[in-house]
């Protein structure tokens, strides 16, 4: 690792590595909200009239709601009307039916981002969709998925090749209302990934999503449905960058997932959206909604995610644990560094006879950043024999930091087993020591110890996937000892 | 009850109420600062699993009548205190009975909250009345209660009962009034008691000021053993110097409705607290308890350890916060909150949180909720003991985990009867082995 | 005893004086030790041998008042702990720490790795290391899923020193100070531990041993034995000194230093 480190930090010389702009062509709406915006968005992507009064209703309820306050997060506040609420990077009238059909600038994108599209997905195995600010660029590996029955597109496309789908899924795990920032995305979600894994279908690759912000002064919202029908299986990851750039850039997404009887959903996030400067300038608000619902029987859904980017993180990736024996997963790791804040954590509902949930959480603070665990375990009356382990950590670099443990836990079934442990501690003395005893410098012996601090969460990340992790948590702590 | 109509109750007898023109402005400043917060409700974060509308909506008479007739020492026997202890005894938060001069002789200043008001002023900082309109209620109607006051160096051995009996079947708010204040290197260990008859169900809003002077001890016993009908909400505020020792037991068996706040401040370095609570609710009772630990300064550390037993159609709540300010070093906190369901019906909400601000800390917590271990019933079956003196057992011993010599004589008898439980002594068992 | 200017020292520490939290606990120690040379430092409980294996190594929070060091001809009070480990330093600690997630082949690869690169030589990919590191694990009998457990975590005591040694022999130091090796083991992982010791005997390469009992230095033969006593050295002889020790204990001798 030591090489490695330095490898990458003479990369970036420390500073955030996706932080470029690509010059590209942008159809975009003036900035602002009403309703004749939430009518254009629909009308450029050809929406059918049901999604058109699905947005609308999104929208009169956003209006009638307020901003959640009580995450541990402060921020100016946000001016709804001088945001864009879409842009895309080209026409969507002729949007790319292939890979050949993408804007060569775009695919160089890519290429920076370390995701060169074809290559990546053929070597690896995986199939991409790129969002690229609003709208899905590209979703490799079509043909090969299409004969499994798997249906991987983008969610514009889901909408009129698959509206019934869409009607009968969209909203039921994440209603409309559920809170502002899903209300707004759900008034004004420009794009963003839907997966239909059939029956019994075990998906034959990872599918993955690279989300981007490209064009300034814009929201991102993007809309992500995955439905595993019964017996079925997949695995699914997203990465997400940003380009630097002063002004905050709102990015409120919905993700929804919904599993059947016995089948099994794996979500795994690299959140790496720009996190402002050294001294919190800049940097991208995620407010993100993120919820499972484990519909059927022995359904499973797990969520991992490493935080390393974003000024502002307001996620609580959740879990309705609906179905008997359903079980559900979060595996965090979340790194706050300079003047980043995180409020970050899961929530799991016990409503299904002997559910199931684990909750491991890795929180680091550097710099002045703050970075908080939230979090709610509830046993409903009827979810006999339910578990909940729950383990949330969190690591102090440097005394200007802060870390904050919210662990609700609310109990309504006897035989309900909860069992919730935490700590805060600053980074062990005598570890350090050790490890320079035996020859690591300084910082490449934090990284060792902080590495091994979030090994339960990265071995639950796909391969490629937790090489990426740990070099981003490295890359993210950099300044943050000595 | 709206602040204007408390406003007008208070109007109407200030001039009755102890305590000279400061205490009146230092009333009339609480009271302000009540009626800008007005009674706490679910929207707060504070009260998120609690709430007061039972008192909000109720209309009480804030000034209490004194009680016709009291037999202290009857009182006395039946909350379990010996007749030789230095004890004062309220009814209806009227001071019926000092037997604690007597005890204590001279070393102690043990004077009623009028005489206190009179002689000392305010007793009751208004920043301890941030974020708390029910203590700021309390301060603006102050009529009753009592200051411990221990001089620096005393030891004062013989614990201190103060025993708060509620008689009156009226619909009365009791606003007890406590300031315990213990000098430099002085020890003093106190135990408060409140109790009442089935009858009752009016409201005790109370509140405790405790502060602690360098290198200073205190151990307080707290035990609320109300009927089923009363409703109780207090805040404990203890501001701790270097050095200072704070040992607080909090036991709730009755009430209706019941919600302790406990806010502790670590203010100087080496002070430490350790507090330990047991909550025991069944039958439509909801017990709330809210603590909150401020570490200030360096070197200072903390312990909660609280435990609750809750029993069908019971409602417990526990919230404990940590929180480590910026600027301090070398702390050490430990939270834990254990919770034993018997019941289908039973309820629990556990919110254990830690807030850090500096980085040389090791602060931990820990939570638990279900039924007793299986394991642990089959080995005492195995053992040849019956499944319900099994349960008995172990649900005792899940609350005597917290004790190393009982709080209370009436402790164990309290948690048998309160959830019926069986108890293996007619085999040759005893719950102590 | 080998005095300052000495043609070959491999370490040399002149009227060390330390404090430990207020504390005086080296009080004017000195000692040098010869290239090849094995040393034993005795002493009763808190006679300062654990913090003289401290200040040797680096740890923060031991604040030498007075007195020199010298490592190979350089101020070894001057380097941090990891320029120290660069320069040959070794530090067999009495209480191995754990650092969980973290596996044992992973820390020692990159500790290697460390020193070689600040030696300019060059690294070790993986099928090398495991090529050095195999040998190495016979010889100490660890097992190979060993490898990929947390460093530490959850081993036994002996475990622990077992892994200390490991560690040693792969990382070839120039002085290696083992402190306490031998507390806790039983007989036959004190056999192992001192096979390991032995195997790395050198006469480029020297060694203290700190330690309470004499039982070790049976198994690996001292040149010189030093006794500490209030915060330096009272008396040194050769390896028969140990058993005499073991025999009578330190009483007499820290009457006869204090007598002196």
């Amino acid at each position: 690792m030591a090489t490695d480190s330095k490898e990458l930090a003479g990369l970036v010389g420390g500073k955030y590595r996706y932080g470029f702009v690509t010059d590209i062509e942008e159809d975009r709406v003036p900035p602002g909200l009403n309703e004749d915006v939430v009518r254009l968005i629909s009308a450029k992507k050809n929406e059918p009239e049901f999604m058109t009064e699905w947005r609308l209703k999104a929208y009169r309820q956003w209006l009638t709601m307020t901003e959640p306050t009580w995450a541990q997060v402060s921020y100016e506040p946000i001016d709804y009307q001088s945001i864009c609420y879409y842009a895309a990077p080209k026409n969507p009238d002729d949007a790319p039916k292939s890979l050949d059909e993408v804007d060569p600038k775009l695919l160089e994108t890519y290429d920076k981002l370390g995701i060169p599209l074809h290559e990546r997905a053929r070597l690896a195995g995986v199939a991409v969709d790129a969002v690229f600010d609003s709208v899905s660029v590209a979703t490799t590996f079509k043909a090969k998925l299409a004969e499994a029955g798997v249906i991987f597109c983008s969610f514009s496309e889901a909408v009129t090749e698959y509206p019934e789908l869409v009607k009968k899924y969209l909203g039921t795990v994440v209603p409309r209302a559920d809170n502002f920032f899903a209300a707004l995305n759900s008034a004004v979600f420009s794009d963003g990934s839907f997966v239909y894994i059939p029956k019994g279908v075990r998906c034959p690759m990872e599918l993955s999503t690279y989300f981007r912000i490209n064009a300034a002064n814009t929201g991102q919202f993007e809309r992500t449905l995955i439905i595993a029908d019964e017996g079925s299986h997949v695995s699914y990851l997203e990465g997400c960058t940003a380009p630097m750039r002063d002004e905050n850039q709102l990015h409120a997404a919905v993700v929804e997932l919904v599993a059947l009887d016995d089948a099994e959903i794996k979500y795994s996030t690299v959140q790496n959206w720009y996190p402002g400067d050294e001294n919190g300038v800049g940097g991208i608000y995620n407010f993100v909604t993120k919820r499972g619902d484990c519909r059927g029987a022995n359904s499973k859904i797990s969520w991992t995610q490493v935080e390393t980017g974003s000024a502002i993180t307001w996620k609580y990736p959740s879990c309705v644990l609906r179905g008997e024996n359903s079980v559900g997963e979060f595996y965090s790791v979340a790194v706050a560094n300079n003047y980043q804040q995180a409020d970050t954590g899961s929530k799991m509902i016990h409503i299904g006879r002997n559910t199931r949930s684990t909750i491991i959480s890795k929180g680091i603070s550097a710099g002045h950043a703050q970075n908080a665990y939230r979090g709610l375990v509830r046993i409903m009356p009827t979810a006999q024999g339910a578990r909940n382990y729950t383990q949330c950590d969190s690591l102090l670099l440097g005394d200007q930091c802060s870390a904050h443990t919210f662990p609700y836990i609310e109990a309504r079934e006897r035989s309900a087993h909860i069992e919730h442990e935490a700590t805060t501690s600053k980074i062990s003395e005598d570890q350090l020591f050790y490890c320079r005893q035996r020859g690591l410098s300084e910082e490449d012996a934090v990284n060792l110890i902080v590495n091994g601090f979030c090994r339960e969460v990265f071995k639950e990340l796909p391969m490629e996937f937790a090489v990426e992790a740990q070099n981003l948590l490295n890359v993210s702590l950099e300044g943050a000892v000595g | 009850m709206t602040p204007e109509q408390l406003h007008t109750q208070l109007a109407a007898r200030i001039a009755e109420l102890p305590g000279g023109t400061t205490v009146a402005a230092a009333r009339e400043a609480a009271f302000a600062a009540f009626a800008r917060q007005g009674f706490p409700t679910r929207k707060q974060e504070a009260w998120h699993y609690t709430d007061l509308k039972r008192i909000s909506d109720a209309e009480l008479d804030l000034f209490p009548t004194a009680p016709d007739a009291a037999d202290p020492a009857a009182l006395l026997r039946a909350a379990g205190v010996d007749s030789d202890a230095a004890a004062l005894v309220f009814v209806d938060g009227f001071l019926v009975a000092n037997f604690a001069a007597e005890v204590l002789g001279d070393g102690v200043d043990i004077s009623s909250l009028g005489e206190s008001l009179e002689t000392l002023g305010p007793l009751v900082a208004a920043e301890t009345l941030r974020g708390q309109p029910l203590a700021a209620l309390n301060v603006a109607f102050a009529r009753h209660g009592v200051r411990i006051g221990v001089p620096a160096g005393t030891e004062v051995e013989a614990p201190i009962h103060l025993l708060f009996v509620s008689q009156s079947a009226r619909p009365q708010a009791c606003q007890p009034q406590i300031a315990i204040d213990v000098g430099a290197n002085a020890r003093a260990d106190v135990a408060i008691h409140y109790a009442g008859g089935p009858s009752c169900s009016g409201w005790v809003n109370a509140l405790t000021r405790i502060a602690l002077d360098t290198g200073a001890h205190l151990k307080l016993t707290r035990i609320q053993d109300y009927g089923p009908a009363q409703t109780h909400t207090e805040l404990t505020d203890a501001q701790l110097a270097a050095d200072a020792a704070l040992n607080i037991m909090m036991i709730d068996v009755g009430g209706a409705l019941v919600r302790n706040d406990l806010h502790v401040r670590l203010s100087e370095p080496g002070a430490n607290c350790e507090l330990a609570g047991l909550l025991l609710c069944a039958e439509g009772q909801h017990v709330d308890n809210h603590v909150v630990v401020d570490h200030l300064a360096a070197h200072t550390t903390s312990e909660q350890r609280f435990r609750s037993i809750i029993g069908a159609h019971g409602r417990g709540v526990f919230s404990g916060k940590v929180s480590v300010h910026k600027g301090t070093r070398a702390i050490s906190a430990d939270q834990a909150s254990n919770n034993l369901l018997l019941a289908a019906t039973a309820e629990i909400n556990t919110k254990p949180e830690l807030e850090i601000y500096a980085d040389d800390v090791k602060c931990s917590h820990g939570a638990t909720v279900g039924e007793l271990d299986d394991s642990h019933l089959f080995y005492l079956r195995s053992r040849g003991m019956a499944e319900a003196a099994a349960r008995g057992l172990l649900t005792l011993a899940f609350a005597k985990a917290l004790f190393t010599e009982s709080p209370w004589p009436g402790i164990d008898d309290r948690i048998v009867e309160k959830f019926g439980l069986a108890l293996p002594e007619d085999i040759g068992w005893s719950p102590s082995t | 005893m080998v005095e300052l200017g000495d043609p070959n020292p491999m370490l040399v520490i002149d009227s060390l004086h330390v404090r430990v939290q207020d504390r005086d606990i080296l009080d004017g120690l000195s000692l040098s030790v010869g290239l090849g040379e094995v040393h034993a430092i005795m002493g009763p409980n808190g006679s300062g041998k654990s913090t003289l294996a401290q200040v040797l190594a680096g740890r923060d929070g031991y604040e030498v008042t007075a007195g020199r060091i010298e490592f190979l001809g350089e101020d070894l009070l001057a380097l941090t702990p990891e320029e120290r480990a660069h320069a040959g330093l070794f530090l067999a600690f009495q209480y191995p720490i754990e650092i969980p997630g973290v596996n044992n082949a992973y820390l020692l690869k990159a500790a290697l790795n460390a020193q070689r690169h600040a030696r300019g030589e060059p690294e070790l990919d993986a099928f090398e290391f495991m090529r050095v590191i195999k040998d190495n694990m016979k010889l100490m009998q660890i097992h190979e899923d060993f490898l990929s457990r947390s460093v530490n975590t959850g081993f036994s005591g002996g475990e622990k020193k077992r892994n200390e040694i490991l560690q040693m022999l792969t990382l070839e130091p120039r002085l290696a100070v083992l402190d306490e090796t031998d507390s806790g083991l039983d007989v036959d992982a004190l056999k192992i531990v001192a096979n390991g010791i032995n195997s790395l005997r050198d006469p480029q390469r020297s060694m203290i041993l700190v330690t309470h009992y004499e039982r070790l230095l049976e198994l690996v033969k001292p040149d010189h034995v030093h006794v500490l006593a209030h915060g330096k050295i009272v008396r040194s002889g050769d390896h028969t000194l140990a058993r005499e020790l073991d025999e009578r204990g330190y009483e007499w001798i820290e009457q006869e230093a204090q007598s002196a």
